[in-house]
This record gives C-alpha cells, structure tokens and sequence, in this order.
C-alpha cells in the first residue's frame, strides 16, 4: 500500500517529503530537518543538560536519519521513528560517558529521595505555580539517571513499559526514578522559590 | 480546613509508600480521604501534580544555526544528497566573476587548456554519451575535458573561501574531494590505458560532475 493513503494533508506532505529526500532531494532533506530540529535539539538538551553536547548530538541523529531513510517504510510514523533514534543516539552516548543511566535497584532506599516532612512551611508549597524557567533549570541539575526517566516520562509522553525496554530496565525501576525525580524536582523548585522570596523580602525591607 | 495539623499520621506514611501508584493513575480511596484532611499531603499532591503538568508544556528550544550546515556537507560528502541535473553549468551561470568569460583573452586561455585537456585524455572525437540513470547528468554536449577544464577554477576559488569554514564543514568537503580525486585519478588512468573503454569514460565524466555539484555546494556555503 502507497504511504500517501489515509493520512492527514501536513502528514501527506511530510510522506512526500521523505519520498523525495529517499531520492536525495537536498530540499526535502532540508524541510524535514527544520520541521523536526526544535523537538530534537531540545529533547538532546533536556536529556544530558548541556548545550554543546545536545547541539552534537541532535547533528549525528538527523545525519543517522538521513542515512537510514530510504529504510524509512512507514509502518511507524515518522516522528516515532526520529524521536526513538534520538532517544537511543542520547542513552548511547551518556554510556560511553560513563554516567549511570538508571540507579540499581537496590540502590532505592536511599532516604535523600524519601520525602521530606517539615512541618510549618507550607507557605513554600508551590499550588500549580510552577515557573517553567525554574522547572527546566531543575530537570537539568537532576542526576543523568532521574533525568532520563523523567524527561522521556513527564516531557515526552512516554509510557513506562517503553521506557523499561529503551534503558533495559524494569517496569517497577522506571516508575520508581520517576517519583524520586519528582520530588527531588519539587525540593529544587521551592527552595529556589524561598531564595526567591527572602530576595525579594530583603529588597523590600531597605 | 485540616485536622492534625504538623503531625505525621499512619495515614501520611500510606501517602508516601502510594503516592507513585496514585499519580500513576490507580485508585487509592483512602489516599484521596486522608489529603483532605492533611495539609502537607494536601500541598505534596498539589505540588507534584503542578509540576507533571508543566513538564508536559515546556517549550521547545531552538538549535544553533550552523547544524544544517555541517548536516549538509557531511550528506553531500556521504553522497547521500544527490546532485540534480547540470548542477555544474548553472554554477557557471550564477558565478559573478565569471564576467571574465566574456573577455577574448580569458576565453582563448580556456580554451588552450580545453585541448590540453583533450590531449590528455585522449578522448576520441565523438562525444560521450548521456548516462544511462536518471541520477546522472545529461552532458551530451559536453566532453569530458571541458567539465575538468570546468572544475580547476572552482576547485581554485573553494580553497580560497574554504579558509572562512567551520572546520567539521571544511572537513566534510575536503573528504569528500579527496575520495572523488581519487576516482577520477582511477578513472584517468582506465582511460588512458583503455581509450576505448566507455564505462571507465561515464564513471570518469560521473566523478567530474560529483566534483563540482561538491565543489558548488561548499561555494553556497555561508563563512563564519
């Protein structure tokens, strides 16, 4: 069956644009990195916290793209196909870093990701007001392993069974980072919310 | 509002042991009675949720603007962007400083080397016949010689410009050239050897071409 049946006008285009780039057509090759490179570049930065290395990165994904595309037979959509390649250029290069994508499980019990009880400060509480500045600054200083899990789960809409196949983990682990990495993202949020706060105070009282 | 204010509760562990399960989506009835009723947990839940949500809403940023360019010269490198039809001719046309093509003097030179060329190649008199693929140009009018006579002032003004590149761009390129050299130096040789032999002629003619769509790519390209 042609790709081009039962798909939505900008999807048709996009099937006909990696028709063309199959060919070698510079500009389809062109117009599928530009409507795909903002997802990419921040999925790479989101995912290891550094610019430099998210600029290289999302680079050897779309050229790993374009080399494999006339692969490409569309029985998945061609978002999935990049995102998934992305995802495994990123885990693959945070490897051969060395760093630890996903904490052992017997790890787990540490009590610095248990949650925190201090009474008599809910006035730090955040109540929905989460600064989206503030909250990417925090995903970045997570640990590699809880920024991973979070990312692809909570900014990526990935579900948990995909995750446990993607960082060869279970099920159980991935779901278990993800809760650490939100409350350790929650801590980070309102202290900076108090250092906020106590700024701002301290500029009042002058 | 909330009882039990500041004190921990049986009810405040079961929160944090099936907090993870809850935002998961599972149905924990007395999670959700005792959030009523705690204002730590109250907040915990709010705060957690907050940030789920605004995690599913964050912008996306923008990459640097040189990425497609270092994408583009290692795909032409690569081969993987294919030349379109008389690449070669049209840079010819576009170029501004071919104002000297219309110069007598500039022209007799070229043509002096056009010969030389020939001599070279020993191409025969007739001309070489288009390329069989659709990928490949259609130079029925044009010899061997006069698309390497084309290439050399190209090839000159690229190792100019390619000073101002980015050096993974400037690197790409210059792969790129040197493997099609090389070619074209196996071609030369065939051909010498084999004045005869047509294919060695098509794959020699099927280098030049590739040369200068390389050679007009990096020409396109923008300094630092």
């Amino acid at each position: 069956m042609s790709l081009e049946h039962n798909l939505t006008p900008a999807a048709t285009s996009e099937t006909q644009l990696i028709a063309r780039a199959q060919r070698g057509d510079e500009e389809a090759f062109a117009a599928l990195f530009g409507i795909h490179k903002r997802r990419v570049y921040s999925l790479c930065l989101r995912m290891t916290g550094d610019a430099a290395e998210a600029e290289d990165l999302a680079q050897e994904a779309f050229l790993q793209l374009f080399r494999k595309i006339a692969t490409f037979r569309g029985e998945s959509a061609f978002s999935t196909w990049l995102h998934r390649l992305v995802v495994n250029a990123v885990l693959m290069h945070l490897r051969k870093k060395g760093l630890q994508q996903v904490p052992l499980e017997d790890t787990d019990n540490s009590q610095e990701d248990a949650v925190k009880r201090e009474y008599g400060d809910d006035d730090r509480r955040l109540l929905g007001a989460v600064d989206r500045l503030a909250l990417g600054r925090a995903i970045e200083q997570l640990p590699p392993g809880y920024r991973s899990v979070f990312v692809l789960h909570d900014v990526e809409g990935y579900e948990h069974n995909e995750i446990a196949q993607i960082m060869n983990c279970s099920v159980g682990n991935s779901k278990s980072q993800l809760h650490k990495a939100r409350l350790r993202l929650r801590e980070a949020l309102r202290r900076e919310r108090f250092q906020a706060e106590a700024h701002t105070g301290a500029d009042k009282g002058r | 509002m909330f009882e039990g204010e500041g004190k921990e509760t049986a009810a405040c562990r079961l929160l944090d042991r099936e907090l993870a399960a809850y935002l998961e989506g599972e149905e924990r009835p007395e999670l959700v009675a005792h959030i009523g009723e705690c204002s730590f947990c109250y907040s915990m839940l709010a705060d957690l949720e907050a940030i789920r949500s605004a995690s599913s809403q964050l912008g996306l940023e923008e990459p640097p603007p040189g990425i497609w360019t270092s994408i583009r010269a290692s795909l032409i490198a690569e081969g993987i962007i294919r030349q379109p039809g008389v690449s070669w001719r049209r840079w010819f046309e576009r170029w501004p400083n071919w104002a000297w093509f219309h110069n007598p003097i500039a022209v007799a030179a070229l043509g002096c080397l056009m010969i030389l060329g020939i001599g070279l190649l020993r191409v025969p008199s007739a001309r070489v016949s288009a390329p069989s693929t659709a990928s490949r140009v259609d130079l029925s009018d044009v010899d061997v010689a006069s698309a390497a006579a084309a290439v050399g002032p190209m090839e000159t003004i690229y190792h100019v410009r390619a000073a101002s590149f980015e050096p993974s761009v400037k690197e790409a390129y210059q792969k790129s050239l040197d493997s099609l050299d090389g070619e074209i130096r196996e071609c030369l040789h065939s051909v010498q050897q084999e004045p005869d032999n047509s294919l060695a002629r098509e794959y020699l003619l099927a280098a030049y071409q590739q040369k200068a769509y390389v050679l007009q790519s990096a020409l396109n390209v923008e300094g630092r």
